[in-house]
């Protein structure tokens, strides 16, 4: 399938994910239940690139020793409980994640 | 009661302090599709065709070494989310017309959703609100579209040392954590991540839909438990 195809077909996809809810067209007074596996959705769907992103090497291999990326990820954690704002965890977090990954350069 | 532009105004500006981390993103998408063989064009225009980051990201890291089946299967799980932001923002915008309701749709980003969903949680009057959503969504944008630009033409003087990818998981951090406060959702974050490590190398392309789908099975009971109380 040519590239630009794809392109449009996952713009498309896109869109239409997020148009439906506010299209009318369904009516999504669900369950209780239903309501929250709903709400479960972003949890389920980020974590796993989260922990891919803390976990896994460059070539794909788990990690065996606490590195940087999983220091600063729990510290994230730890901010975004005591912010509660999306900018500050991003801002303190990488700052100090900039700061560990080349502190090699401040010492020279 | 405000007027459109009060409204409008009002988006702009709570949304730019968010730009600061989503410039990175921008400049990250641009850099790596442009590494992974998309042309200009491609990479460029597909930040107004997909606009949804992650998306974008994963196309470029993916479209060459797995099925468009399989493309295709993990942005719809990336953007799932999207369904429950409409479901909850629906609750504004139904009186909408149809028009209104397709653009909104289509600024209906992450960033521009936290902004505009807490504005109209404040609002009494409903008249004109929708133009928050317009201003912070097109700010998103705007911002969206120069970061990619700024990427596929100046990514290669950012420094290797300074690894901006990083912020991509920060953000979907940021982005969950204050999303997990009953035991259910503690539950279902554990077990997504634990199946993530163990799917990861048996399928890379079905790892995020295979974790996600088995830890929201593994929760279910827990969430039968929590209603019942």
């Amino acid at each position: 399938m040519s590239v630009w195809y794809l392109i449009f077909l996952c713009g498309v996809l896109t869109f239409l994910i997020r148009f439906i809810p506010l299209s009318g067209l369904i009516k999504f007074k669900g369950s209780e239940l239903y309501l929250k596996v709903i709400n479960l959705i972003p949890i389920v769907v980020l974590t796993p690139i989260i922990v891919q992103a803390l976990f896994f090497d460059r070539n794909d291999n788990l990690i065996e020793s606490v590195n940087f990326e999983i220091i600063c990820g729990f510290l994230a954690i730890l901010i975004s409980i005591l912010f509660k704002n999306v900018m500050t965890t991003i801002l303190l977090t990488m700052l100090i994640f900039l700061i560990l990954t080349n502190i090699h350069y401040f010492n020279g | 009661m405000e007027t459109k532009l009060e409204h409008f105004k009002s988006g702009v500006i709570q949304e730019l302090p968010l730009q600061i981390g989503v410039f990175p993103f921008g400049l990250i998408y641009g850099i790596l599709a442009i590494e992974s063989g998309l042309s200009l064009l491609q990479a460029f225009l597909m930040s107004s065709i997909i606009f949804a980051g992650a998306s974008q990201i994963v196309f470029a890291q993916f479209y060459l070494v797995v099925s468009p089946f399989s493309l295709i299967t993990s942005i719809i799980s990336i953007n799932l989310r999207h369904l429950l932001y409409g479901i909850s923002i629906n609750e504004y915008l139904k009186e909408l017309s149809l028009k209104w309701r397709i653009i909104l749709s289509y600024l209906l980003t992450d960033e521009a959703y936290a902004i505009s969903i807490k504005y109209f949680a404040t609002k009494k009057n409903k008249k004109f609100m929708h133009y928050h959503l317009l201003g912070s969504g097109l700010t998103l944008f705007l911002t969206w579209q120069i970061s990619t630009l700024f990427g596929i033409f100046f990514g290669r003087l950012i420094p290797e040392n300074i690894n901006l990818a990083f912020i991509i998981p920060l953000s979907f951090i940021a982005i969950i954590t204050p999303m997990i406060k009953q035991k259910y959702e503690i539950i279902a974050c554990l077990a997504s991540g634990i199946l993530a490590i163990l799917f990861y190398k048996l399928n890379f392309e079905l790892w995020i839909i295979f974790s996600a789908l088995l830890s929201l099975l593994i929760s279910l009971p827990f969430i039968q438990k929590d209603n019942s109380q």
